[in-house]
């Protein structure tokens, strides 16, 4: 399981759950996008409120494992990462 | 979580000594080139005319008249700028519209904010240029304008924009409004956690629009050629995020302007974005002569920066014992005429210091009739932090509890889950904490004299990553070059040659640091966020090791030996047999040229970590209850920074920014007429504290190593600007028994709390007879 931590205002699309799981099978890797997309079957529009000219929305970051995963949608995740957007950081 | 920390840390050669810095006798003796003091014999100079009006449609420009005036070359309008699509970009400061930034550079139907700029002159000299901008005729139809944050949100109010939505996540609303996003966090139940509350406080604050105010102005010099190559001279905190501007703003390729940044004095934020920089190559095109433009003081408070006004509600749940089990923050930020993001950096910060179960969040960025807002120093932390550390305060009175004590029982630590959502990696809080409580200025008595008191605040700064580039040459003689596209403002030459001197076995002297134009080194990301000590200085670190490395392949040559036999060690290559005497950097660099030429490393980092940072300022002070006045007596600032590369430096950046937040504190306000036009537009009106303003501020130095920088560099200059509304609100609370919850605590503000507090006193004097 992958854990991906719904942005507070994006919970009215997965009913209010914080947090919700997706399968991934021991030793396989998918990227971000395809976590998505899965989530998109039961959670719709949490892909596209993600989005913007198909790639991830502008001053959105991903984080994996607390870690800024820096190829955003085609970072790869695993069973057991946790996923996180983020407003990206920017410092004066 | 990648975690790395280099094996020697503790037992450094290098880093932590105070070396001079190697650019300080230029900048002490004038000799440093600064952008206003470029110059060409073809020099040509250009004026900007500015909108006298917050909030108006532009009817008509006319620049006949100027045009025709001897000595003019040139005059630009917004029909010069290409016209950009609706198109949401990554820019040097978060994220912008790039056809609001083409708006924000020369006004085409509305002027949205005081000093916008409408068109721009270049002429053979500054005074033919501002004569020439006085012919120009604008017509104007004047709107209501909109300054005030909570004005902004309500029905009825001037809407800035006719298609702005809020924004939510990517999901659009359909109402035009003047409120552009609104970010929310949300963990646990928190309507349950406030059920559990023993005590709960609930406050509201505001604060004010304050500007950056680094000394040196704006200025930027462009030379179009015509074959197209472009060169620009700028004080900027981002010579190539100034570059990728001017080519998006002008349909240019990268390739064909060079940005050549000069000395900076002084930035914090605010020199991130370009102003005069498109204007100055416009007119350069246009009259084919080198271009430069300045800002006056005023400009720079119209026009540029500043830090967002705010208005807040907070509310926060304990449990008998001091255990914070809720939250809920309501904030709105100034976002100025066009929308930003700073508010999600609030919302990041706002309850980061504490470990609660259950917190809400809820900002909003609102359009107002005010410049953009850009960074300043921990962009948008000090406006969320100093409500919360008021309250955490009040409670720490109502509880009885030591306010570190409280702040302790609740600290954030490693492991522990962010209101944000993010799990804490290695962070220094409770070691922060716990060197102020031992601090010989909090283990002494706190002044007690008659309006005197300590108070103390916490403050916090994630800090950026980002991109950097390095190159580190190795000279014949073994000394180095090191070369990052970092531009200097706090001193960070010499962290670099700090960094490098360490990684290669050389004294920091022996390390030459420059900063190259856009031309000479790879992509590096604005000197902000507290980034270059860490980020451009792991570039360097990536770039002294691929040094090594080339030169361990130069001493396997010498030795006869495979590369993997040869190791660097304490300054010098060895042989792992013992095969042959070790071999310092001094001692090989000689024979380069003949085992293969040259050496030169690089490094580039987009690092995955950063190094969040805590302070926690101590200040004890005495306020003249006549007069308002606030004296501080004395004043400690403590910090984790992770690793002090060069702690003189370290001490500056906690020294600077804690002045900073104390003139945010108590002084510093961007005051508007009733027609949204800033009326203090100078320092003489908008006051920064002096050297006499402050004593000489204590700083203690934490180092709690942050995992994922090879010398566990955190970034220091930010946070330090956080804490101090808190300090000097709490202390001020404790001294008068009165809470001003609204900034800058200024002596106007602090009499008319006097009169309130001692009015409502006589009411309840004047009541207890009656009753009795």
């Amino acid at each position: 399981m992958a854990t991906v931590h719904i942005p507070a205002l994006l919970r009215d699309l997965t009913g209010g759950a914080e947090q919700v799981s997706v399968e991934i099978p021991p030793g396989e890797k998918i990227t971000v996008r395809q976590l998505l997309e899965r989530l998109s079957d039961d959670h719709e529009g949490l892909l596209d409120a993600l989005l913007y000219d198909d790639d991830l929305m502008p001053g959105i970051a991903v984080l994996i494992d607390s870690d800024h995963a820096l190829m955003g949608l085609q970072a790869k995740v695993e069973a057991g990462s946790e996923v996180h957007f983020l407003p990206a950081v920017v410092g004066g | 979580m990648e975690a790395f920390t280099h094996p020697n840390h503790g037992k450094y050669k290098v880093i932590g000594t105070r070396p001079v810095r190697h650019d300080g006798e230029d900048k002490v003796t004038g000799r440093a080139q600064y952008a206003a003091d470029v110059y060409f014999p073809d020099l040509l100079y250009g004026h900007v005319l500015r909108s006298p009006h917050a909030h108006a449609k532009i009817l008509s420009v006319d620049t006949s008249k100027a045009e025709a005036l001897p000595g003019v070359l040139a005059v630009t309008t917004s029909a010069d700028l290409p016209r950009l699509e609706d198109r949401l970009i990554e820019s040097g400061e978060g994220v912008e519209n790039m056809r609001y930034m083409t708006d924000r550079i020369l006004a085409a139907d509305k002027a949205l904010f005081k000093g916008h700029p409408i068109a721009a002159v270049a002429a053979t000299d500054p005074w033919l240029a501002a004569e020439a901008v006085g012919l120009i005729e604008v017509q104007y139809e004047v709107l209501r304008a909109v300054t005030d944050v909570v004005e902004a949100m309500s029905e009825g109010a001037p809407l800035l924009f006719d298609q702005i939505t809020t924004t939510i996540m990517g999901k659009k609303e359909l109402k035009a409004t003047n409120v552009c996003m609104h970010t929310r966090h949300q963990q646990g139940d928190p309507e349950a956690g406030f059920k559990e509350a023993d005590v709960i406080i609930e406050r509201e604050f505001k604060t004010k629009t304050v500007h950056q105010g680094y000394i040196e102005l704006h200025s930027a010099t462009a030379l179009a050629r015509a074959d197209g190559q472009i060169t620009v001279w700028i004080s900027s905190q981002g010579p190539f995020w100034a570059r990728d501007a001017i080519a998006m703003l002008l349909k240019k390729d990268l390739s064909k302007i060079r940005v050549i940044p000069m000395e900076i004095g002084g930035g914090f934020g605010g020199k991130i974005p370009v102003y005069l920089e498109p204007l100055a190559v416009l007119l350069s095109e246009k009259t084919g002569r080198p271009v430069k433009l300045g800002m006056s003081r005023a400009d720079v408070f119209q026009t540029t920066g500043p830090a967002s006004s705010t208005a807040s509600k907070i509310k926060l749940g304990f449990k008998k014992d001091g255990t914070l089990v809720a939250a809920q923050v309501w904030m709105a930020y100034e976002a100025g005429a066009y929308p930003g993001t700073w508010g999600a950096m609030g919302a990041m910060c706002v309850l980061a210091p504490y470990r609660i179960p259950h917190s809400l969040i809820d900002v909003y960025d609102v359009l107002t009739n005010t410049p953009k807002v850009a960074a300043y120093r921990a962009p948008s932390s000090p406006q969320a932090l100093w409500g919360v550390e008021s309250i955490m305060d009040e409670a720490a009175q109502k509880l009885g509890i030591d306010p570190i004590d409280l702040r302790l029982k609740n600290a954030g630590k490693e492991g522990d889950t962010r209101a944000d959502g993010v799990v804490w990696p290695r962070i220094g809080l409770i070691e922060t904490l716990e060197a102020a409580k031992n601090s010989e200025h909090y283990k002494s008595p706190p002044p007690s004299a008659p309006n005197q008191a300590r108070g103390v605040a916490l403050g916090y700064w994630h800090n950026a990553g980002l991109q950097s580039s390095a190159v580190v040459g190795i000279n014949l003689d073994g000394t180095a070059n090191v070369i990052t596209g970092s531009v200097d403002i706090g001193g960070t030459r010499a962290s670099m040659a700090i960094i490098a001197a360490e990684t290669l076995g050389l004294k920091a002297e022996e390390v030459r640091p420059s900063v190259a134009d856009t031309d000479s080194i790879g992509h590096t990301d604005v000197t902000g966020g507290s980034r270059v000590t860490h980020t451009t200085g792991y570039a360097v670190y990536l770039a002294a090791m691929d040094a090594i490395e080339q030169m361990k392949a130069r001493v396997a040559k010498l030795w006869d030996c495979k590369q993997g036999e040869v190791v660097f060690d304490e300054g010098a290559f060895r042989n792992v047999n013992n095969s042959h005497e070790p071999i310092t950097v001094r001692q090989l660099a000689p024979q380069l040229p003949r085992t293969g030429g040259p050496v030169q490393g690089q490094g580039t980092i987009s690092p995955k970590t950063v190094g969040a940072a805590f302070g926690c300022h101590v200040a004890d002070i005495e306020v003249d209850t006549d007069t308002g006045k606030v004296t501080i007596l004395r004043y400690t600032a403590v910090q984790d920074v992770g690793t002090a590369i060069h702690p003189s430096y370290v001490e500056g950046q906690m020294i600077g920014g804690a002045v900073q937040g104390i003139g945010w504190a108590l002084n510093e306000e961007y005051i508007h007429d009733d027609q949204g036009r800033m009326m203090n537009p100078g320092f003489l009106d908008y006051r920064v504290p002096t050297s006499l303003d402050v004593p000489n501020i204590d700083t203690i130095i934490v180092e709690v190593p942050s995992p994922g920088h090879p010398y566990g560099v955190r970034g220091v200059g930010e946070t330090p600007i956080v804490p101090p509304m808190g300090a000097l609100h709490n202390a001020m609370a404790r001294a008068l028994e009165v809470r001003i919850r609204e900034l800058p605590m200024s002596p106007p503000k602090v009499v008319a709390a006097l009169k309130d507090k001692h009015a409502k006193a006589g009411q309840i004097a004047q009541a207890i007879p009656a009753q009795s």
